[in-house]
């Protein structure tokens, strides 16, 4: 019975402890969390060296169709380099020049000519990244972006991604939902 | 005579005070975004799982909701 005040306040300082934890993480639109997520991809993804055409090539987060992440993704690459290539970030509105990226988002607009982009791309080592629904599982992208309680979460099918010659870090694997291809 | 002239230099006033808050409050947005950025980035992949996304488009249509509602 006397160990009922102490219990109390175990659990007060549990709850305390768990509420600070919460509230230390900020709270972000969509898209700048997206623009970390594109930023950390480049981070755990291993590009081979046949992805650039020279040592000094930049590394190139593309934006293909409308560009929802506006000033969020300049700033996340920004004074960023990647096994020393520079980062840069591109805004395409056609398929010229995607075999040139190393990152590529494709964004909600381009839904009805995915078909022809992923044909287009297959085999490159060009991360396709995007949000569109089915972009994964029906599509044959290699990672999708989805909501869940609030939060953004990413679906990938590791196959498809070393399929192309890039290799992904069991570290971006353990954060995700696997999509397996039998 | 007089009394345009102190309208005409209350209204100079008051334009560079509104053009000074307006380019103050858009460099108040872009430091404010720069230093979320980096926090974002500072962040563990299973952190950024777990941060919240910000709309307030569904807070002001929850807020007409709830208005609607209350006729």
């Amino acid at each position: 019975m006397s160990n009922i005040p102490y219990l109390r306040i175990v659990i007060i300082i549990f709850l305390c402890g768990w509420n600070s934890s919460q509230a230390g993480l900020p709270i972000a639109k969509e898209y700048q969390i997206k623009s970390v997520f594109l930023y950390n991809f480049s981070l755990f993804v291993k590009w081979p060296a046949t992805a650039f055409s020279s040592n000094n090539a930049p590394f190139n987060f593309c934006i293909l169709g409308e560009d929802l992440f506006k000033r969020g993704i300049d700033l996340a690459v920004r004074n960023e380099s990647v096994n020393g290539h520079a980062s840069i970030v591109k805004r395409l509105n056609s398929l010229k020049n995607t075999k040139t990226c190393q990152i590529l988002f494709i964004s909600k607009s381009e839904e009805s000519h995915l078909t022809t982009i992923l044909n287009y791309l297959h085999k490159h080592p060009v991360l396709t990244v995007s949000d569109i629904d089915s972009f994964v599982v029906e599509q044959g992208g290699m990672i999708q972006f989805f909501k869940r309680n609030e939060k953004v979460r990413l679906l990938i099918n590791p196959r498809r991604v070393r399929e192309t010659g890039l290799r992904i870090s069991g570290n971006l694997l353990r954060i995700a939902k696997i999509f397996r291809q039998f | 005579m007089k009394k345009q002239f102190v309208i005409q230099s209350i209204l100079f006033v008051l334009f560079n005070l509104l053009a000074f808050n307006i380019t103050f409050a858009q460099e108040t947005e872009i430091e404010a975004e720069e230093i979320l950025i980096e926090q974002l980035k500072r962040l563990g992949l299973d952190e950024l799982t777990e941060v919240r996304i910000f709309d307030p488009e569904a807070g002001l249509a929850a807020r007409k909701v709830q208005r609607l509602t209350n006729l």
